[in-house]
């Protein structure tokens, strides 16, 4: 094969699987050194999530992260002249000092395009900030996690990074949205993704400022979790105060614009004035309130909806919408807050309606009428995340219409009925992932729609179903009849009450290429897993918490057999120790185990694991009561990269020892790691106090 | 002579296609002869393919021109990481073959200039190297020979250590 086609391929993987292809031979060696490995460095160690899931779609290997280190950044940035894109994610036992100490030398600064440091906590303070400045290339930027970050630093990296275009800012919790008004008024178009979940203080202003500043290209948006009217009492209002002078500057513009908005000037200063009478009201009528608006406005929506579908002119809608609001009620605060939202939602959607990309999750103050709106605008969307949102059937349905890109749909905890998904399958021709975990309304009939739609080219390959009323007929009859089984890459079926062993061998004989699998809550016996571990080889991901049948006979071959497996959990298990000692012979690579609840497990397990799976990041033994303070003890010290060890509800166990554990997993490191806050975060989420006060002890002592 | 709208390929080992004339301009290749040639009836020979390989490439080409995609493909190259878990289960199948058939696939793709589905094709045998977790598994996999000197071996695994998963 020619050097072209090699390279199309390698670009391709990620890349630590280019690492490893690089001893393949002499050919690959070179091809790889030459084009790919100077270009890019990947140092980065991602931080396990608690939920199986999220982490193990990806199927790159991890480096052992106690061997990078300065020497080790040093001399592989020096390797490589192209460089463009460097990750540092998750490197915690890294310092400012050691990255920038080492990347600065070097002629990259004014090339590198790529720079991830996210989950590096309090590790880089003012010092890195600044230095990220001297990155004027820079076009992705991620700082997720970086818990020193401040709008002054935001503002300092945009101006001297005018070249970026991709900017990660979750969990920055200092950020406000002045943060987002500098980046969009310095960036406007050039911003293409932008990711702000999990800022506490950033609010619904940062859409004004979005469309404000014509960011026309934004693609991808992350707003879950932003306290998009979250404020409550007097805060609320004082910070109202202010978006409505933002809102009122808006309109101006608009004014200028289109010289057609005067209604709404005067109606929003009508608004501020009833708002300051509403000011002086007391909490218990505002709730009384919410209530009567809260009919008030369906009323309202429907009004609206009819109006819609009518003339389908959105923006005479909208103003209708806002009249006859006036009209018909003296508007409380709450309607004119969703009143208020829609109105931004709308004006954000017209300005930046090439987003592909949307994340809306947890946001139920938004309501229907709010999301409509906006995704009528939004008709490039391949990713949309609602879950938690008030989705409903009439979104669904517009959905369906607006979006015949729609890759991905998460809407967990969604109020819908069955039926409308039937729209979304017959419109959205490309939807493989579909998340509808805690959706009451589904059941068999889904399986109905997804044949019928398999017939087409795309087949759903990630099908979440977590506590839905489908039946284990359903899921037969689906396996059965799709002609796209074997497309399957992911299924959930969390708490389907009625699984039987038959539907999971069925399973495991169509979809032997599935990668995840759960079926936590299953009434499933040894007989339906054994079929699993004999056929789905290429298992990384499988959930068997609470299947109290299952007895070690099919453990053992799961342990054994499923070679590819990353994730194990078996909550309240009968799983032993010869199933361990079987994963750390046939396994290596196992890197989350969990084992709540499993009281069989004894020391001499954890010891097995100790000797054969040393990648192991993340062990849960809670409450496995014969576990001793000697086993954790080996089984920490054997695995250099454990960043949670959960030994919360172990009776016994001898504090000395164990902030011994402690201290020498610190001061080998050098660096404080999570392993041991975790095990106080999660014994502070147990209710077992005397558990939390042996790891307080613990702490203390220390 | 040749149907209508149809044209005549000839491979390799002198075996005779007869595709419509759209289906085989989806290859850039093929299109810019068939620009140069006048005669509609000239059978093309494509030199460089045999006829096992060129059969499935035109079986390809008319699968997707009767079922365009829905997604336009243009990828961002500079993508850090480019996505291969979304082949098309009719691709998924196509390709499913014999190691051999599928870099010939490649090559033929290649020389014929059909971007899909060389795309498509690379990014399966990318899933295969995916699959293997070491240098040894990939070399068995694809019948390649170790022409390292145990030296220089161990000279880039010392280097790489900080990212092999062996201990």
């Amino acid at each position: 094969m020619n050097i072209g086609d090699l390279l199309n391929i390698f670009s391709y993987l990620p890349f630590k699987k280019l690492q490893m292809c690089g001893l393949v031979c002499q050919k690959w060696n070179r091809i790889i050194q030459n084009e790919l490995l100077n270009r890019k460095i990947d140092f980065s160690f991602p931080k396990i999530e608690q939920k199986i899931h999220s982490f193990f779609g990806n199927d790159d290997s991890l480096p052992l992260q106690a061997r990078v280190n300065r020497e080790v950044i040093r001399k592989t940035i020096a390797k490589s002249e192209n460089l463009i894109s460097i990750n540092f994610a998750g490197c915690a036992r890294l310092d400012e000092f050691q990255i920038f100490g080492s990347i600065c030398k070097y002629p990259i600064t004014e090339t590198l395009q790529e720079l991830n440091l996210s989950e590096m906590q309090e590790k880089i303070t003012d010092y890195g900030f600044r230095n990220i400045c001297k990155f004027t290339s820079l076009r992705k930027l991620s700082l997720a996690t970086c818990a020193m970050i401040n709008d002054n630093h935001i503002e300092l990296i945009v101006n001297s990074c005018e070249n970026l275009e991709d900017i990660n800012l979750d969990n920055c919790f200092q950020l406000t949205d002045r943060s987002i008004q500098s980046i969009t008024s310095k960036l406007k178009s050039k911003l293409k993704k932008l990711s702000i979940a999990s800022c506490p203080s950033i609010t619904e202003t940062c859409l004004i400022y979005l469309f404000d500043n014509e960011c026309t290209s934004l693609e991808s948006l992350d707003l879950s979790n932003i306290s998009v009217f979250q404020i409550e009492g007097e805060k609320r209002n004082d910070e109202k105060k202010e978006e409505e002078k933002e809102i009122e500057k808006e309109i101006e513009i608009e004014k200028e614009k289109h010289k057609e908005n005067e209604n709404e000037e005067k109606k929003v200063i009508k608004s501020k004035e009833k708002e300051l009478e509403k000011d002086q009201k007391k909490e218990n009528e505002n709730e009384k309130e919410i209530e009567k608006e809260k009919d008030k406005e369906k009323t309202i929506e429907n009004e609206s909806e009819n109006e819609k579908e009518k003339d389908k002119d959105k923006e005479k809608t909208i103003k209708n919408n806002e009249n006859s609001g006036l009209e018909s009620d003296f508007n409380s605060e709450d309607f004119e807050m969703q009143e208020y939202l829609s109105q931004i939602l709308f004006q954000f959607g017209q300005a930046c309606n090439k987003l592909k990309t949307l994340n809306l999750n947890d946001h139920s103050e938004l309501n229907e009428s709010c999301l409509i709106i906006l995704i009528t605008e939004l008709t490039e969307l391949e990713t949309l995340y609602l879950d938690g949102c008030e989705v409903t059937d009439n979104l669904i349905k517009i959905i369906s219409e607006t979006c015949p890109k729609l890759e991905t749909l998460s809407i967990q905890d969604a109020d819908i009925s069955v039926n409308s998904l039937s729209y979304l399958f017959e419109s959205c021709g490309c939807l493989t992932n579909l998340n509808l975990n805690y959706v009451d309304g589904i059941n068999d009939d889904l399986f109905t729609f997804l044949i019928e739609q398999n017939k087409n080219d795309r087949a759903i390959s990630v099908l979440q179903l977590t506590a839905n009323c489908v039946s284990d007929y359903g899921v037969k009859y689906f396996i059965e009849n799709s002609c796209c089984t074997n497309q399957i890459r992911e299924l959930d079926l969390e708490n389907c009450l009625y699984l039987s062993d038959h539907t999971l061998a069925f399973l495991s004989q169509y979809s032997p290429q599935i990668q995840v699998l759960s079926v936590s809550c299953c009434p499933i016996t040894d007989q339906g897993l054994v079929f699993v571990a004999n056929n789905c080889k290429k298992l990384i991901s499988l959930n068997i918490d609470d299947c109290e049948k299952i007895t070690s006979k099919s453990l053992d071959l799961i342990c054994s057999q499923l070679i590819y497996l990353k994730a194990l959990s078996a909550r309240n298990t009968q799983i032993e120790d010869s199933s361990l000692q079987l994963l750390s012979q046939s396994n290596p690579y196992i890197t989350m185990l969990a084992l709540p609840d499993c009281k069989t497990i004894t020391d001499k397990g954890l010891v097995y694991l100790s000797n054969g799976c040393k990648m192991l990041q993340w062990i849960d033994c809670q409450n496995c009561s014969q576990i001793t303070t000697k086993a954790i003890q080996t089984l920490s010290l054997a695995c250099d990269d454990l960043q949670m060890f959960n030994i919360s509800g172990i009776p016994n166990l001898n504090p000395l020892i164990l902030s011994k554990i402690k201290s020498y997993k610190f001061n080998h490191f050098s660096i404080e790691l999570d392993f041991w806050k975790c095990i106080y975060d999660d014994s502070l989420d147990s209710d077992d106090v005397t558990d939390s006060e042996t790891d307080s002890e613990t702490d203390s002592e220390n | 002579m040749t149907e209508l709208g149809k044209i005549k390929l000839v491979s390799s080992d002198s075996q005779e296609f007869e595709v419509d004339r759209e289906v085989a301009a989806m290859s850039q290749t093929i299109k810019n002869l068939l620009e140069a040639i006048e005669d509609e009836n000239t059978a093309i020979p494509i030199e460089n393919v045999k006829g096992e390989i060129l059969e499935r490439v035109i079986h390809y080409c008319e699968h997707h021109y009767n079922h365009p995609s829905p997604k336009n493909l243009t990828e961002n190259e500079n993508e850090y990481e480019r996505r291969t878990d979304d082949i098309e289960p009719w691709d998924q199948t196509f390709c499913n073959v014999e190691q051999p058939i599928l870099f010939e696939l490649i090559l033929a793709a290649n020389y014929l200039d059909i971007k899909p589905l060389l795309d498509v094709c690379c990014k399966t045998v990318a899933n295969l190297i995916k699959e293997c977790r070491s240098p040894e598994e990939i070399r068995k996999r694809f019948k390649i020979k170790n022409d390292f000197t145990k030296e220089e071996e161990e000279e880039i695994r010392k280097e790489n250590a900080w990212c092999l998963d062996e201990k």
